[in-house]
């Protein structure tokens, strides 16, 4: 059956051991159910575990929160949003009390006149050239 | 557990390891259901024990998924790093268990006769594992791998950590122990006209 040269001289001839080895591979050793759910459980362990660290990197990088009374104070005027309203309207406030003092005065008096406006605006100064803007701003409330 | 049929077939190991790093639940399941057989297989044959079998198959998915993050796509084999974490695993259990239970591991199993034909095929793959206990570790995860994992020999010098030369060396004087070992059952393995 087998040829001479692939006969071992005192032992199984390499056709045999070949035939074994063919069989041990037929052979299929199959995992248990319990197995492939341990598996799998550690699976989903692993990517549980990465959410969790990457959610709590994430944390980490974010930046840290200000004082509690600022956001309190913050939360109190309306958010953000509205501080940031705010902080424009004194801005504005503070540029018009800069430029045009004058005509403030006249407006919150009431003693505006044409020829009050012609003399502030004629002065010249750098800041009043701010003036007609603001001025129209202010009529308009 | 319900184990939905591997959907993924014609994906590569790598690429849904790389999908498992990314959170890819499905990934697992498909790699789980093709990578467990192999690494239960050939930790089965090692250890010749099924529960420490599928404890080291266990530990060796779970080395899988822990790595996966860091697994770079072409980088190596997912199935020759596997294998490698499974030998490294066996080697130290055997050598654990050696001493205590050294000659239960190497003694071929003893000659009850067989009655059935169905228990013949058994009976010679138990005499080959039987003779693949009795081989140095080396040896016998060098014909295991070659002969019944069917890795070719460079993936085999990889998992073992040696050079090509010595996986063919390895082989080769593991096969001529092994039928020196299952010489004196030749025939009742039913090689009879196999006998010089």
């Amino acid at each position: 059956m087998t040829h001479r040269d692939d006969k071992m001289t005192d032992g199984l001839s390499d056709q045999s051991l070949e035939a074994l080895f063919a069989e041990a591979r037929d052979e299929a050793v199959m995992p248990s159910t319990a197995l492939l759910a341990a598996v799998m459980a550690d699976a989903e362990t692993q990517i549980a575990t990465r959410t969790r660290q990457e959610a709590a990197r994430r944390a980490a990088l974010r930046p840290t929160q200000g004082h509690p009374m600022l956001a309190a104070m913050v939360a109190a005027l309306g958010g953000w949003r509205a501080v940031a309203g705010l902080a424009s309207a004194a801005v504005t406030g503070l540029a018009i009390g800069l430029g045009a003092p004058s005509t403030v005065t006249n407006l919150a008096t009431g003693s505006y006149s044409e020829s009050a406006t012609v003399e502030t605006t004629a002065a010249g100064d750098a800041l009043d050239a701010l003036v007609p803007s603001f001025y129209d701003l202010a009529l308009e409330g | 557990m319900d184990m939905p049929f591997d959907a993924l077939n014609d994906v590569s190991d790598d690429a849904l390891l790389i999908a498992f790093g990314n959170g890819d639940a499905a990934s697992a399941r498909a790699l789980t259901l093709r990578l467990t057989p192999k690494v239960l297989g050939y930790a089965a044959r090692l250890l010749r024990d099924r529960a420490e079998a599928e404890d080291v198959a266990q530990e060796a998915m779970l080395r899988l998924w822990k790595i996966a993050p860091e697994w770079r796509q072409g980088e190596a084999k997912v199935t020759t790093w596997l294998y490698r974490v499974v030998t490294n695993l066996c080697t130290d259990r055997l050598r654990k268990k050696r001493g205590s239970a050294l000659d239960e591991i190497a003694e071929p199993e003893d000659d009850r006769p067989s009655q059935e034909a169905v228990m013949i095929q058994r009976e010679r793959i138990d005499a080959l594992n039987a003779a693949l206990a009795t081989l140095p570790d080396r040896q016998r995860e060098a014909v295991v791998l070659r002969h019944i994992e069917g890795l070719g020999n460079p993936e085999i010098a990889e998992v073992l950590d040696i050079s090509v030369e010595a996986v063919e060396s390895l082989t080769a004087r593991g096969k001529r122990a092994l039928t020196q070992a299952l010489a004196a059952q030749r025939d009742r393995l039913g090689f009879e006209d196999d006998a010089s």
